[in-house]
């Protein structure tokens, strides 16, 4: 679904586990867009299509899955890279994991065409998309989150979710990082907060104050001096 | 009718071995050879693994009769060399140690200083090159619309990078080989 010009939300919405997809579109050469997090191919538990409802939701948007140039991993976890492979195989999209994690990826099977470090990303031929890539490990060692400045919005992955966070006891992960990571990311402007998963709530929660009002949540919650 | 007793398995095996041709004295020689060369791979390898030190390995060769004292230090220069790497020189040193051990024509600090310049253009070349690529890489994907301090290309996974390092690789592993050959004693070398 359009979420706000060239910005689409594919909120999860199986009984499995797996993850929300966002998808930044014509922002590369010939017109091509950016995917985040593909997600599972199909599901773990039940089978359900997961890929195939990925692709259906892009078209029914109008756009074309076959031009998705890039595709970012937010983190090197199954149940948002295991599609990645589909994109990279069979569209010869590009693949792009923070440096810290592209072994990893390696040992399940993946090769990434890209490494990723803290810093701006520019896309487009015109430069026209700056987004700024946030080492925020915490969940995962080398998890990012994607903040779009002109755009307000920041795809937080798996370190913030709707009055929650990601976990921090699956391997490489901490608590002390993660805390780190939230009030950094909390300090920028945003207006679209697009969560990892849609735990209780869709995971796309828009407007200045309820994204501020999440942060602060959290901040108490996981006793986050400010 | 007399009784014949049945002849144990060991009565059998003893019969067979008296049947046999004995060894003549080439292959008693062709037998010492191969168990000192032998002997000889297995001392340098305790010096490599550091369960021997250098005066352990010159002794052992010492120990070795007149006539078989040549083949088992040869095998253990050649073995000693062959662990010489142009991807490892931490324990250069010490390889090079047990070689001046065995060669007294080799010098520890000389041999060193070769071997270093040897793996230092490897490395040059090897980092200038990868720098080169990465270039054309970067150029590359800013053509596609992908650009910024944050991404960079993952050379290491690509098959041109790949090949490439094999290729540089294999041109010095010829001037390593020369090298090793060096090491060893004009008559062993050939």
């Amino acid at each position: 679904m359009q979420l706000a010009k060239n910005l689409y939300g594919y909120i999860w919405q199986g009984q499995d586990n797996n993850c929300n997809s966002y998808l930044i579109s014509n922002c590369l050469d010939q017109n091509r867009h950016l995917l985040i997090d593909p997600g599972h191919i199909k599901t773990k538990g039940t089978d359900e299509p997961a890929l195939e409802l990925l692709l259906k939701g892009i078209q029914n948007d109008g756009l074309d899955p076959g031009a998705i140039g890039l595709t970012l991993l937010t983190h090197c976890h199954p149940d948002h890279i295991e599609a990645a492979s589909f994109f990279q195989t069979r569209i010869n999209t590009k693949v792009a994991i923070h440096r810290a994690e592209a072994d990893i990826y390696q040992q399940m099977g993946g090769i990434a065409d890209l490494l990723l470090d803290e810093g701006d990303l520019k896309l487009g031929t015109q430069e026209s998309v700056l987004l700024d890539i946030i080492h925020s490990p915490g969940h995962s060692p080398g998890h990012i989150t994607i903040f779009w400045p002109k755009e307000k919005v920041l795809i937080a992955g798996d370190l913030i979710f709707y009055h929650s966070t990601g976990r921090t006891d699956l391997p490489g992960g901490s608590l002390a990082q993660m805390k780190q990571s939230i009030k950094r990311v909390s300090s920028l402007d945003v207006d679209w907060l697009l969560c990892g998963h849609p735990y209780g709530h869709p995971g796309v929660i828009q407007g200045r104050d309820e994204v501020k009002e999440n942060f602060q949540f959290l901040s108490h919650q996981m006793m986050i001096e400010p | 009718m007399g009784s014949q007793r049945a002849k144990t398995a060991f009565e059998l095996a003893m019969e067979k071995v008296a049947g046999m041709p004995k060894l003549n004295s080439e292959e008693i020689k062709e037998e010492h050879k191969k168990e000192s060369i032998a002997k000889g791979q297995a001392i340098a390898q305790n010096y490599l693994q550091n369960i021997h030190h250098k005066t352990d390995i010159q002794n052992e060769i010492a120990a070795f009769s007149p006539d078989q004292e040549g083949y088992g230090r040869k095998s253990a220069l050649e073995c000693l060399s062959q662990a010489l790497s142009l991807t490892n020189s931490q324990t250069s040193r010490h390889i090079l140690d047990g070689i001046a051990a065995l060669n007294p024509n080799v010098s520890t600090d000389a041999a060193l200083k070769r071997l270093n310049n040897i793996i230092d253009a490897f490395q040059k070349e090897l980092a200038a090159t990868y720098v080169s690529m990465e270039k054309i890489e970067v150029k590359r994907l800013k053509k596609e619309g992908i650009s910024g301090s944050a991404i960079k290309p993952n050379l290491k996974a690509q098959n041109s990078w790949q090949e490439k390092q094999a290729e540089l690789t294999a041109s010095h592993t010829d001037k390593l080989n020369n090298f090793q050959k060096s090491l060893l004693p004009p008559a062993m070398s050939g």
